[in-house]
């Protein structure tokens, strides 16, 4: 925890040399005039192009920017349709069918920035402020473990008391945390961290990689110059467009090679973000090699504090919401897409269907939210909890836990995956971007996948997730037998089956 | 006897030399990967994480992880490497990766 006061410690934040270095000719990837002249290039594109695009994407390359604005600018229903389903195919060619469940932990609600939308603001005086000490952030790991969660996204504001050094105390105290299953024999733990925090120079993100860091993410929120300008005011560290911008970079640069991308939706035209995030996708492969691990898109919400939402033009509707996600697919076909619990259930169920790898449950993001309900959650597998408005930065559509949403995706034949052996076996950053890109990946995830389904159901499943699961897990093993791929691989498939009768004999945490 | 007199050499010859170490390892690699018929690569171990450093960027599914030193670990093809020959290329990795970095 740094010693500086507030402002000496805002002051020293940003390192103009660190965004300099990246920029090109002294220019940023985003030209405006540039989005603006493909958007508008690329109106009533014909149907057969489009259909050649998709091809492209079912060949996962990655789209130019004319490509993706030809998609954006589509009307046809019936191609729409083609354009959800092929997504869909794009998707499990490259990470087969399985969804990648995660949970955030809010580990600190202190910021000094002054973002017009975020419950978080320094302005909001309704927001109780509250950082986690190494004992409460341990137990809220505990309840979230106890849950059958593997992978967590620990998320922070800005703010000299949860600088670096906390951060880095955090990751090691929530590693540290080993907690039982409630119904096997197993003993859970979280195996990978992925963090969401403001940007930051790449000495401190060094210090994240040598803990070990998962993913690293920041959204750019707007890559809409003006409307940032807007959002965040100038003289706050987030004010600063381009600190922003080349966040990733910089963490490129220290050797976090899995990072992470996401706009908010609804400050700006979605069409622009999503040409904004498609930019930045080929900034970092022209770059580094490599793009985005994952994209994020957050709909604009009701936060306290915040009239934003209410008032903003831009507001994202669900059909178009499908439509970002669907296209986002296509464009960047290798990455990862993350659909979070701010949409209802009914939609997030919908959305699965047309390309996202990943999404949460059993969600809290007030701080301290999860010890709130452990008690709660002990006695009753739905949750009935109120959120507070008071304590969280937006509200929640889906408040599903994980053993419920697990059973609903089961009934949809949807095979849940708490794989984490990328990341334990050397496939992140450009390795896997190559896996990813040749369709191997996908039979890793297929794989591991079984795996970690088998170890949650013995675990932490009810009865009834149990039963539903264990009818996915049979039609998994079927497919597996089906598959080309794992034909002429007996020895794998050896190893793979000693692995799944060792689960049911009670190991755990094993994986190709 | 065989397998590690061919390690022993190649890597002595390896040890002495002033190349970064990530050279060193895909040069290990190399050898291993001709040598047997079959393919492992480095990580560099990062808390949880085993981030990949080195050997081979093709494509194919590794079944086992060896950790060489608290910093380093590779990933093989169980398959091709039984128990022993693991043991060797372990013994003879430590050795170039401490030499690296004393």
């Amino acid at each position: 925890m740094s010693d500086l006061s507030v402002k000496e410690w805002t002051d020293q934040v940003i390192k103009q040399e660190e965004i300099d270095k990246y920029l090109i000719d002294g220019k940023d990837f985003i030209d405006r005039a540039n989005i603006n002249q493909d958007l508008e290039q690329q109106q009533d594109p014909d149907k057969q192009y489009i259909r050649d695009i998709m091809q492209k994407s079912l060949d996962i390359e990655r789209l130019s920017p004319e490509e993706t604005a030809a998609l954006i600018n589509v009307d046809d229903p019936n191609l729409w349709e083609e354009m959800y389903a092929t997504a869909n195919k794009v998707k499990e060619k490259v990470y087969d069918n399985r969804i990648v469940f995660f949970a955030p932990l809010y580990l600190s609600n202190l910021c000094v920035n002054n973002c017009a939308y975020c419950g978080f603001k320094k302005d909001n005086t309704e927001e109780k402020r509250k950082i986690l000490t190494k004992e409460e952030m341990q137990e809220e790991t505990r309840v979230m473990v106890r849950e059958g969660h593997k992978r967590m996204i620990a998320v922070w504001g800005e703010h000299p008391k949860s600088d670096i050094d906390y951060m880095v105390d955090c990751m090691k105290n929530i590693y540290d945390v080993e907690e039982d299953a409630p119904y096997g024999p197993g003993t859970g733990s979280i195996r990978r961290i992925n963090i969401n925090a403001a940007p930051m120079s790449s000495e401190d993100l060094r210090r994240l990689w040598e803990v070990g860091v998962g993913t690293y993410q920041v959204f750019q929120e707007t890559y809409h110059k003006p409307t940032y300008t807007k959002m965040h005011p100038p003289g706050t560290i987030k004010g600063n467009y381009r600190w922003r911008l080349y966040a990733l970079h910089r963490a490129m640069e220290a050797g976090i090679d899995d990072v992470a991308t996401g706009a908010l939706f609804g400050l700006y035209d979605w069409k622009y973000e999503v040409m904004g995030l498609l930019y930045h996708a080929i900034d970092l492969e022209r770059q580094f090699g490599i793009g985005p691990h994952t994209i994020s898109f957050p709909r604009l919400m009701h936060a306290a504090g915040s009239k934003v939402a209410e008032e903003s033009p831009y507001l994202v509707s669900d059909e178009e919401l499908k439509k970002i996600i669907t296209i986002l697919r296509l464009a960047v076909p290798y990455t990862g897409l993350i659909l979070t619990a701010r949409e209802d259930a009914d939609l997030r169920d919908e959305l699965i269907d047309v390309g996202v790898t990943q999404t949460d449950a059993s969600t809290r993001i007030g701080i301290g939210g999860y010890s709130d309900v452990k008690e709660q959650w002990d006695r009753l597998s739905n949750d009935e909890s109120q959120q507070k408005e008071d304590e969280q930065q937006f509200i929640l559509g889906d408040t599903r836990r994980l053993d419920k949403m697990i059973g609903d995706l089961a009934k949809e034949d949807i095979i849940t995956s708490f794989c984490t052996a990328g990341y334990r076996c050397g496939r992140t950053g450009e390795k896997i971007m190559g896996l990813l890109c040749n369709g191997t990946e996908g039979k890793f995830c297929k794989l591991n996948a079984i795996l970690t389904y088998k170890e949650y159901l013995e675990d932490y499943a009810s009865e009834e997730t149990h039963k539903e699961g264990e009818k996915v897990l049979q039609k998994e093993l079927d497919q597996l037998e089906e598959m080309e791929f794992f034909q002429d691989k007996p020895e794998m498939m050896e190893e793979f089956y000693n692995y799944y009768n060792r689960i049911e004999d009670g190991e755990r945490d094993l994986f190709i | 006897m065989e397998k590690e007199t061919y390690l022993s050499n190649s890597m002595d010859r390896m040890v002495d030399s002033e190349e970064e170490l990530q050279n060193k390892l895909d040069q290990f690699c190399e050898i291993i990967g001709n040598k047997y018929d079959t393919e492992l690569y480095f990580c560099e171990i990062l808390g949880k994480r085993w981030s990949y450093i080195a050997g081979p960027e093709s494509s194919y599914l590794p079944q086992g992880r060896c950790k060489v030193t608290d910093k380093y670990g590779f990933m093989y093809k169980k398959e091709d490497i039984d128990s022993e020959l693991k043991q060797e290329i372990k013994s003879q990795a430590k050795k170039l990766i401490d030499n690296y970095e004393q």
